[in-house]
């Protein structure tokens, strides 16, 4: 059932984008030939690259070849769309998970913490800390991080997956080089995810099966970990399944910002190029991972909650 | 004929509006019968003013005004031209003669940062406008219709949700090279979306409520149900929302022109002018990211600020 949205999904998604850069005024072959537009060799290139036929036979045959993973060949780079992603997935799904990782080993903790204290001073300091860092463009995060980090104070390099030139990373490099970034965009997600982790723990606190579990002298630290944590993950792990899509918009930008090669950065440098095979890739790659992220938090939603596993309620 | 106070849910009672609907008793009919009778309504203050009355919503606004007078009445008085350049004076920081210091071809950069606040209050506010209206239309029409229909709508709202944002709007901004006009369109292509949500819920939960059933069985028709008392009921909820999409749209302004995917040069944007700072950050040009990116980050925290005091003062259960 789930399954059969999330093709749907999919499929809106491949359509919209598709239909988008075909609607293009003038289209690919204005914007890749430029000043040596003639209409000879327009035609010509219209040719190569199969833009002469019906929208409808074009559409098909991309579907057809996007199903044997086939997304085409760059206009612009001697290279197939497949191989570029290939390319630069793992380096944006280690940002992607690093950035997550820290986001929620922080966002817990500290919800939890205001949950239990409310209204305290660290409290407000905390859900000011996270409302200015909501509304903090990633970017200005990012050259701060350059700026102090790098250039005033060279502790970590200011872009790029490891040292110029050299091929074979090891993982301590890949970190390294991953962590400034991560740090960034995990501030951004940390600062959603611990507002939200505050309010459904305070939810939960103030439930009936609490204040019984302290009439039975449990204390207050038992009483979240048996009780507590686990009712309020509940909000939190839709949450966080939704708040995918802003995760991978703020990878294009993060990575835009330290020349990070990965999709994000594959992406931005497609677009200003007008290279609309990979910027299709791309964005089918982007919805593919959504729809993952979505099934994967329903599925663990599933787990902690019984009550949705058995049907219940 | 039953008419209950404006507090009570569930009446014949429009809560906005407060016009108690008169229903037809036995041998009673007629066009007389269907008139609303006029009562004067106890009506407490509007939650809106109650909000604007707040310390901390007149912080947003006061914050939000002193962006439009730098935006709009600033280059008035600065008359040093944004798109100058002087290649004497590149990269220089902060003096008297360029208090925001200079960009990578001496343009000054306190001029740029006004006409940049122009584009993106402009196109915030607009693109939010746009948007609140394109969603409000359309869930008001989905919840409304329900069914089929209703689904149908909603999944294809589902659909658009999954598609990341940005990069929506990086492919739709590498489709059509957009100036202002069509930067304001493409952003409101994606901000449709929460209102439209939030609208079809509260068109649910209100077409169950026998104000709204009393209208319809009056012979109401659905387009004016919805303009007389959906739309109206629903008020809140839209302007709340429309704070927060002005603070999202001014914020992705930003990304797309720090992308160089927004309004193309010499026009200067908050978003170019750091892009150009990260460009020259070995040359410690701490200007060109300070500026601009206090710039944003003021706009947009005073945007959402705006709207959670707004939202607070709706919320009965947080007031």
């Amino acid at each position: 059932m789930r399954l059969g949205q999330a093709c749907v999904v999919l499929l809106i998604v491949s359509v919209l984008t598709f239909l988008l850069v075909r609607m293009l005024p003038g289209g690919p072959v204005q914007a890749l030939l430029g000043t040596h537009n003639t209409p000879g060799a327009a035609a010509a290139l219209e040719q190569k690259l199969g833009l002469d036929k019906p929208l409808a036979v074009q559409f098909l045959t991309w579907i057809g070849s996007l199903l044997r993973a086939d997304l085409g060949f760059s206009y612009v780079r001697q290279s197939s769309v497949t191989s570029l992603i290939a390319a630069s997935l793992p380096n944006s799904l280690l940002l992607g998970v690093m950035a997550f990782v820290m986001a929620l080993l922080v966002a817990i903790p500290l919800g939890v913490y205001q949950a239990l204290h409310p209204n305290s001073w660290s409290d407000f300091a905390a859900t000011t800390a996270a409302f200015v860092l909501y509304s903090m463009p990633i970017f200005f995060i990012g050259a701060l991080a350059i700026l102090y980090l790098s250039v005033y104070h060279p502790v970590f390099p200011p872009g790029g997956v490891g040292p110029a030139g050299v091929t074979d990373l090891s993982w301590a490099t890949r970190l390294y080089y991953a962590f400034m970034p991560a740090t960034v965009l995990a501030l951004v997600q940390l600062a959603v995810w611990s507002r939200y982790v505050r309010s459904s723990m305070l939810d939960t606190l103030a439930k009936d099966y609490v204040r019984t579990s302290r009439a039975q002298g449990l204390s207050m630290g038992q009483t979240v970990r048996r009780h507590g944590l686990r009712n309020a993950s509940v909000p939190v792990i839709q949450l966080i399944g939704l708040s995918l899509p802003a995760l991978i918009g703020g990878v294009v930008v993060v990575e835009s910002v330290f020349n990070y090669p990965g999709m994000g950065y594959l992406l931005w440098q497609a677009a200003i190029q007008y290279d609309f095979p990979v910027i299709l890739g791309v964005t089918v790659i982007a919805g593919l991972a959504v729809v993952l992220g979505t099934l994967l938090a329903d599925l663990l939603h599933l787990m902690v909650d019984p009550r949705v596993r058995d049907g219940i309620g | 004929m039953e008419s209950g106070s404006p507090q009570d849910d569930g009446l014949l009672v429009d809560p906005v509006r407060a016009e108690v609907i008169h229903v037809p008793t036995e041998g009673e009919s007629g066009p007389a019968a269907l008139l609303p009778e006029s009562v004067e309504p106890e009506r407490s203050p509007s939650p809106m003013a109650v909000a604007l009355r707040h310390p901390a919503a007149r912080v947003g606004l006061v914050v939000i005004a002193a962006l439009v007078v730098f935006s709009y009445i600033g280059p008035l008085i600065w008359s040093a031209s944004p798109n100058d350049t002087d290649l004497l004076v590149i990269l220089q920081p902060p003096s008297s003669v360029h208090p925001f210091g200079t960009d990578d071809v001496g343009r000054d950069v306190l001029a740029r940062m006004m006409v940049g606040g122009q584009v993106s209050l402009n196109i915030g506010v607009a693109a939010a406008a746009l948007g609140c209206a394109i969603g409000v239309v359309y869930g008001a029409i989905s919840g409304f219709a329900g069914g089929r229909l209703d689904s149908v709508m909603m999944r294809f709202v589902d659909g658009m949700l999954a598609i990341p944002v940005l990069v929506l709007l990086i492919v739709l901004a590498a489709a059509f090279r957009p100036n202002q006009l069509l930067l304001i369109l493409v952003i409101s292509l994606t901000s449709w979306l929460i209102p439209a949500r939030l609208i079809r819920a509260g068109t649910l939960s209100m077409k169950s409520q026998d104000f709204i059933k009393a209208s319809q069985a009056m012979g109401s028709t659905s387009t004016r149900t919805l303009r007389r008392h959906v739309l109206p009921n629903s008020v809140g909820i839209i302007v709340v929302n429309a704070t927060f999409q002005v603070a999202d749209a001014i914020l992705l302004v930003a990304y797309l022109s720090f992308l160089g995917l927004g309004i193309p040069p010499p026009t200067a944007t908050w978003g170019g002018i750091m892009s150009t700072g990260i460009s020259y950050i070995n040359e410690q040009a701490w200007w060109l990211i300070y500026f601009p990116g206090l710039a944003i980050l003021l706009a947009v925290v005073a945007f959402n600020y705006l709207g959670d005091t707004v939202r607070d003062a709706y919320d009965v259960t947080a007031r």
